[in-house]
């Protein structure tokens, strides 16, 4: 096992370095520039040009990119360029309120994919089947910016049921529980609309990957032995029916940090996502490099952290590695 | 002894009597949204529109804008022209504190002046300081202070132009002063990095207390404020999407924000939201590229001009909220030629004219000399009335033979096409093929003058934003005269004459200028935002 995370880990290394350099060039030679977003008549060109030179954009971009790395190894995000803030501290402030609206969903994800896609599986054609099949194509159809601003509209203009938005009421002043409770109550529809899209695509896997393993020959030898139904699905059929399942769960790894850019900037949430739109939009390179930088690692821990599950719960493919 | 007490009671009185009168309530937390984040909090590093609205509440300039866009005293108590016109002399008023209780002087006026002339300064203000005496030997490193400001006492100071400066009190509006105590400190060159741009201590209204990244930024009332206590003893400016804020306005989250223009019926429905329209000093027009000899001919931008129905663009696509522009002037603007004669909305006219001036169709384009009237036009994404005005002008166009592909891209995207660089990444002069026709919006200052950069020979890029190659010497003269005269009627006069020009010559074919909206709950009482800002009487506003 270990030469094997070993030899994932050297490819991922490169692979990083791969990624890092198309993204950082791909921004860089997209037209225009942070600079240019400031733009306005009392400022003469020629202070843009300075501005340009004293921020280093002006420089080629293998230069800039080299500038880029070596700051990385010294643990420096650089500055953005909007707010002159440094951007490990940006993260910082975002990444807590990404993780708690994120974390949370994916607990019900699993909860909610696995136990309905399960009981679906075994039981085709039942009323929960019909059901979580509508879940599915509701979950997968219905854009997550309009099922948002659904939610907002109902739950909150019109029913008053919840905050529109934000990570807490801010015109109060909340300590200890009473803030406690006020930011779950905030979490509520962002927290909905995460999990209705993501066990969808979820639960979908769940359920045919499980059906698939229900009917293979291996369940119908054990059935004819008279193994019970109980003991078919969760010791014989759920063994292989999840492990497609597992890689999805590793690769979803890098949403938690990354965040969800629509819903996050939907219910004004303060997390990555919405961080990472307001940069790419201001051109602001440090701080959208430094979260892509961030999710292509996690995409590279995730599958690596997929593949070692894989070895656990499927010794043959330890024996293949 | 006892009159003195009798005085001073009095004075408290009175003192009491006028915050009665103008805060029905003092106390209470307002929450306003804006719809983005601003970037940093100190206003001499690359202020943007959302920096600029926080940054006002915390800061104050020498003077300020009236709404009939004069100006009025703010740090000054008053100002005084030297007889040749060169020099200004400023009094503070007296007794002003910055938020720590340190004293503000003209020491820290002086002091955020000399900053922005700094060889090492690149926050994008020098060109605001440049016309002061002796400011291009400091900022080339050849002179170790600025001659043309000279601090006289502590509430006193005086600033020199080498020739006369007309919208010197217009720049000195725009620039916000500093604390020497604490900016001082900080290496120039370091501003844009330092953490007191997220902490910010001025001398206005408004206290800064918090900045929740992503969140809000929370103020609170200054007190001891020169001009008299804000009504609110809190301000809280939140962030979010348009129609995320909207449905926090209607629910009652936040106090006021802006509302777009589609959703503008829900504000209108709501008894507890109250909705105030407000004239804007900024248009939209479609740029030419006169080096593209097309485009050059006169006859070709007046037709166009006559073909573009703007009138359904208000209707149509902003609702009504806003009106069409003939020149290159607002209506809402002081420079605005009462007299200018409206641009027409007559295609049968524009037909005439490219007739008349020798183009001629086939196939449903016109050419002349081998030269067909098939055009670009660059606009911008984000802006709903323009992406699809585009789509009305090439209609529009197409009638009267006219050919038009529409390019839409973002905004830091069109500036490379206006301010193109070369191979080596420097900014080069524009040619006849970067592009040549866009739309874009101008926010005119209080002060014309800015035009000498977009409508004179001088100005081309890459040394100002004259983007069409608009070269003409009249109107130039015009702009110069003006900016050297201080009377404001004669002024007045030589931009309206201005104006008039650009109506004729159309290197900007002027389109629309649109209103902006807010809503407000009804317990925020005195929001009224105008011409000069969403902010500009805030430490009037009060709530139940």
């Amino acid at each position: 096992m270990l030469p094997f995370i070993a030899r994932r880990g050297l490819q991922g290394a490169v692979l990083l370095i791969i990624v890092s350099f198309i993204s950082f060039a791909v921004m860089n030679l997209a037209p225009g520039n942070a600079m240019q977003t400031f733009i306005n008549p009392r400022m003469s060109p020629q202070e843009i040009s300075r501005a340009e030179t004293a921020l280093g954009i002006d420089k080629p971009v293998p230069l800039q990119y080299l500038s880029w790395v070596s700051n990385l190894a010294q643990g420096n995000f650089g500055y953005s360029v909007r707010n002159g803030e440094s951007v490990t501290a940006l993260l910082k402030q975002r990444a807590g309120p990404t993780l708690l609206l994120t974390l949370t969903s994916f607990v019900l994800i699993v909860v909610l994919a696995l136990g309905i896609g399960i009981y679906s599986a075994a039981r085709p054609y039942s009323i929960i089947d019909y059901l979580s099949t509508m879940l599915v194509f509701a979950g997968i159809s219905i854009p997550s910016f309009f099922f948002g601003l659904s939610l907002i509209y109902l739950f909150s203009v019109q029913l008053g049921w919840f905050p529109t938005s934000g990570f807490e009421n801010y015109s109060a002043d909340h300590q200890g529980w009473a803030l406690l409770f006020d930011r779950l109550w905030h979490m509520v529809l962002p927290v909905c609309v995460l999990t209705l899209t993501g066990t969808a695509s979820i639960l979908r896997h769940v359920r045919s990957s499980v059906s698939e393993a229900l009917r293979q020959d291996y369940v119908r030898t054990a059935r004819s032995k008279g193994v019970g139904e109980v003991s078919i699905l969760f010791k014989h059929a759920l063994r292989n029916g999840l492990i497609p399942v597992v890689t999805l769960l590793g690769l979803s790894l890098p949403a938690f940090f990354a965040g969800s850019v629509i819903t996050e900037t939907i219910f004004a949430w303060p997390g990555m996502g919405r961080l990472l739109v307001d940069s790419v939009f201001a051109r602001d390179y440090p701080v959208s490099m430094a979260i892509n930088t961030i999710t292509a690692v996690l995409v590279i821990v995730g599958s690596l952290v997929a593949d070692v599950l894989y070895g656990l719960i499927d010794p043959r493919v330890r024996l293949e590695s | 002894m006892r009159k003195l007490l009798f005085l001073s009671a009095a004075l408290l009185l009175s003192g009491a009597y006028a915050q009665t009168a103008s805060c029905p309530k003092v106390g209470g937390t307002a929450t306003i949204a804006q719809n983005s984040e601003p970037g940093n909090l100190n206003p001499l590093i690359f202020p943007t529109t959302y920096d600029t609205n926080i940054e006002e509440l915390v800061f104050n300039a020498l003077v300020k804008p009236t709404a009939d866009l004069n100006y009025q005293a703010d740090l000054a108590q008053s100002w005084t022209f030297s007889a040749d016109k060169k020099t200004l002399t400023f009094k503070l008023r007296p007794n002003i504190k910055w938020h720590d209780g340190q004293p503000l002087t003209a020491r820290d006026v002086a002091f955020t002046l000399t900053a922005i002339a700094s060889p090492k300064y690149n926050g994008g203000a020098f060109s605001q300081v440049e016309v002061l005496s002796g400011a291009d030997a400091y900022h080339d490193g050849k002179a170790t202070t600025i001659s043309g400001i000279k601090v006289i006492d502590d509430r006193t100071i005086a600033l020199s132009t080498d020739k006369v400066y007309a919208p010197i009190l217009a720049t000195l509006a725009g620039i916000m002063i500093l604390p020497q105590h604490i900016y001082g400190k900080i290496a120039v060159e370091n501003w844009q990095k330092d953490a007191t741009n997220r902490n910010p201590v001025g001398s206005g209204p408004f206290k800064f207390k918090q900045y929740r990244s992503g969140e809000l930024i929370e103020l609170e009332a200054n007190k001891a404020y020169f001009a008299g206590r804000p009504c609110l003893d809190r301000l809280i400016v939140r962030f979010g999407d348009a129609n995320t804020m909207l449905a926090a306005l209607v629910k009652g989250e936040v106090d006021a924000a802006p509302v777009p223009v589609p959703s503008v019926a829900s504000v209108k429905d709501n008894a507890n939201v109250k909705l105030t329209v407000v004239n804007q000093l900024d248009f939209d027009y479609v740029g030419t590229n006169l080096r593209n000899p097309v485009l050059a001919d006169k006859a070709v931008r007046t037709a166009m001009a006559y073909a573009i129905n703007r009138k359904a663009i208000v209707t149509g696509l902003m609702s009504g909220y806003g009106t069409v522009v003939d020149t290159i002037f607002p209506k809402s603007h002081w420079a605005y030629p009462s007299n200018v004669r409206p641009i027409p909305y007559d295609p049968a006219l524009a037909q005439k004219t490219l007739d008349d001036a020798g183009w001629t169709m086939s196939g449903g384009v016109r050419s002349k000399d081998g030269k067909t009237l098939k055009l670009r036009l660059f606009y911008t994404t984000g802006n709903p009335v323009r992406e699809r005005g585009a789509a009305l002008i090439q209609a529009n166009l197409r009638q009267i033979g006219i050919q038009v592909d529409l390019q839409s891209m973002d905004f830091p995207t069109l500036v490379t096409y206006l301010l193109p660089k070369d191979g080596q990444n420097k900014p080069r002069a524009v040619n006849a093929t970067d592009f040549d026709l866009f739309i874009l919006g101008f926010g005119i200052e209080r002060d014309p003058s800015e035009y000498l950069s977009y409508f004179t020979a001088d100005g081309q890029p890459p040394n100002g934003y004259n983007f069409t190659g608009y070269t003409d010497a009249a109107g130039g003269n015009l702009l110069t005269k003006a900016q050297e005269t201080v009377a404001q009627t004669a002024r007045k006069a030589l931009y309206n004459q201005f104006g008039l020009l650009m109506r004729d010559q159309l290197p900007w074919i002027p389109l629309t200028q649109a209103q902006a909206l807010y809503g407000s709950q009804t317990r925020l009482h005195n929001f009224a935002p105008d011409i000069r800002g969403v902010n500009v009487n805030v430490a009037r506003w009060w709530v139940q």
